[in-house]
């Protein structure tokens, strides 16, 4: 007996396959909903606790003293530029924008991470993957379910440094505030994109986290202590943190359209490299 | 591949061929380590029927069975369902094929009930078939995936995988874990579930299980197919076992005198029993027991070998 050709067409419209279903995403949200409150509402509490300090130590900020110590090239470094910490928003931003950075560096390496390695490390992949979803799509999903609790961080950290602000009578850069608030986001895009890449790469998790975590701390070392000597510069450009610095935006009310574009071209690359390479490799482990 | 496929088969895989790592030869010396999972593996799986693909730990099934889903990189061809290519149309195929893999590992943080729903969403169930799975399993699907047992654990994994009736089964060693009365109960559901049409292409390493339920089975070795048969050819084709029991010790023959003869493999007499004789025979018993007969005989059994014996003929 052999098949026909309309058989065969029988045979193929009869297995439908939907291209957009965001059962993943939703799925994968809802049981992880405190990854996505937790990270903005801790960084939102400890925006406020500033907002309320702020004016025991307004005085402490303009102390001469104070200020010539904050002008050390070390210092400036460490934090990513030279900035006013007299003011009210300085004062917020070094402190509440130092965390962050911090809590960023561990944030994009894990979680992006350890979206598809816990799932190589669990074995349950096989399963998921036996079902008739596309690979990137599956990827996707849950990188996406990565963005949206990435992106309540600065949502909640703007909302509250607004708010916070009122009873004090104290204003920010309103534009500046949102504005590095989506620069914040577009780091985490990128930053966890790249980890994500590396991930399709390793699959397995102590390879990956070590490899994602080489990346981003490296490029963070790169920023900021190659610029110590003259000569090392230039190795600054290589730092995706060279590029977009929120408490910059913040101040200025600027976002560098040049470099945002440059982030976030690198992140969308390495995004659609992980997909493709997560669709394409074999899943032998 | 051939455009010229059968219909009735809904599985074939021609030369399957799986090499693990790589080896680089430099300067004559070898770097690297190539390891063959599965070497020019070829068989079919007809429609409706139970295929048992057997082997031990190591043998290679796991390997085939990952290939054939489009997880690893492979030479040779897979087809399914007369004309689909694995790689190429693995979504259209995924729709209407089930997957238990050897180690069930579901997301620990769904309850069964949450995973079941969960997977409808790509492939729909059949809600009167997962009461019915539901209630022969008896498993806790209120509870979260890690607080079961691995047993139930695979439970829920062959619910999920049966619940849509998917016209293709591929289930990797599915009743390890199973008590064996949760084994039995699966084995008639394959059973209906294969008269209803259904293919079924289960791997195991349990022989009860697979002369039990396969109609034909596969058996591999170090990653080659070493032989593809019905079970009842299997069973005719090799050897059988024979009890005599002579009636009086000073007439009935020797060991000597039945190994001479051509069908006999071998002959022992068990301890303490004087008068009996324990056989291997060919297929052919006509020259034995034209032989034995000329002796009074007291009792005559003959048996086929089971499905445990001729495996370990394979393996031996």
């Amino acid at each position: 007996m052999v098949l026909t050709q309309k058989e065969e067409s029988e045979i193929r419209s009869s297995h439908r396959v939907s291209l957009f279903n965001l059962t993943i995403y939703k799925k994968f949200l809802r049981k992880g909903w405190l990854m996505a409150v937790i990270p903005g509402v801790v960084m939102a509490l400890f925006g406020t606790l500033m907002i309320l300090i702020w004016p025991e130590f307004e005085e402490v900020m303009s102390d001469p003293a104070f200020l010539e110590l904050m002008t050390s090239e070390i210092y400036q470094l460490l934090l990513g530029g030279s900035f006013d910490m007299s003011t009210f928003q300085g004062f917020w931003s070094i402190e509440l924008y130092t965390i962050l950075e911090f809590l960023m560096l561990f944030l994009v390496v894990f979680i992006p991470v350890r979206l598809i390695s816990n799932e190589v490390d669990k074995n349950t992949l096989d399963i998921a993957l036996s079902y008739p979803i596309p690979r990137w799509q599956f990827l996707l999903q849950k990188y996406l379910v990565y963005l949206t609790q990435m992106f309540f961080i600065p949502v909640f950290l703007v909302l509250s440094a607004l708010l916070g602000a009122i009873p004090l009578n104290e204003t920010f850069n309103n534009t500046g505030l949102i504005l590095s608030g989506l620069g914040w986001f577009v780091l985490f895009f990128s930053l966890g994109a790249i980890s994500l890449l590396v991930t399709t790469l390793f699959l397995e998790s102590g390879r990956s986290l070590a490899a994602a975590g080489i990346m981003v701390f490296g490029m963070w070392i790169l920023d900021r202590l190659s610029g110590l000597v003259e000569s090392t510069k230039f190795l600054q450009n290589i730092s995706i943190f060279h590029y977009l610095v929120p408490r910059k935006i913040l101040e200025t009310g600027e976002i560098p359209l040049a470099e945002f574009g440059l982030v976030v071209l690198i992140g969308v690359m390495a995004l659609i490299g992980a997909l493709y390479i997560f669709n394409r490799r074999e899943l032998a482990y | 591949m051939s455009s010229s496929v059968s219909k009735d088969i809904v599985l074939q895989v021609s030369n399957l061929t799986k090499v693990y790592g790589k080896e680089f030869n430099i300067g004559g010396r070898t770097f690297g380590r190539a390891v063959v999972g599965a070497k020019n593996v070829s068989f079919d799986v007809k429609k409706g029927e139970i295929f048992g693909f057997l082997g031990p730990n190591g043998a290679g099934k796991t390997t085939v069975m990952r290939a054939v889903l489009d997880y690893l990189h492979i030479t040779g061809s897979v087809t399914f369902f007369g004309k689909l290519d694995h790689h190429r149309d693995a979504l259209l195929i995924r729709e209407n094929v089930g997957y238990v893999p050897g180690e069930v590992a579901l997301y620990g943080n769904f309850n069964g009930n949450e995973i079941i729903k969960y997977f409808n969403n790509f492939r729909p169930i059949n809600h009167e078939f997962v009461k019915k799975l539901k209630s022969i399993f008896r498993v806790d699907l209120t509870l979260k995936i890690g607080q079961l047992s691995q047993g139930n654990r695979k439970q829920v994994a062959l619910i999920v995988a049966l619940a849509s009736k998917p016209d293709l089964l591929i289930l990797d060693e599915p009743s390890g874990g199973l008590d064996p009365l949760m084994a039995a109960n699966f084995h008639d559901i394959l059973k209906e579930l294969a008269e209803e049409g259904i293919t079924i292409f289960i791997s195991s390493h349990d022989l009860s299980e697979v002369q039990t339920v396969c109609n034909r089975i596969a058996i591999i070795k170090e990653g080659e197919i070493v032989l593809v048969e019905t079970i009842e050819e299997l069973k005719a084709k090799f050897l059988q076992k024979m009890r005599i029991i002579f009636s009086k010790k000073e007439d009935m023959p020797t060991v000597e005198e039945l190994l001479s003869l051509s069908t006999v493999v071998s002959a022992e007499k068990p301890n303490g029993k004087v008068r009996t004789f324990l056989l291997t025979i060919e297929e052919d018993a006509n020259e034995l027991l034209k032989f034995v007969t000329k002796f009074h005989i007291k009792r005559l059994s003959i048996e086929d070998a089971t499905i445990e014996e001729i495996f370990l003929q394979y393996y031996q």
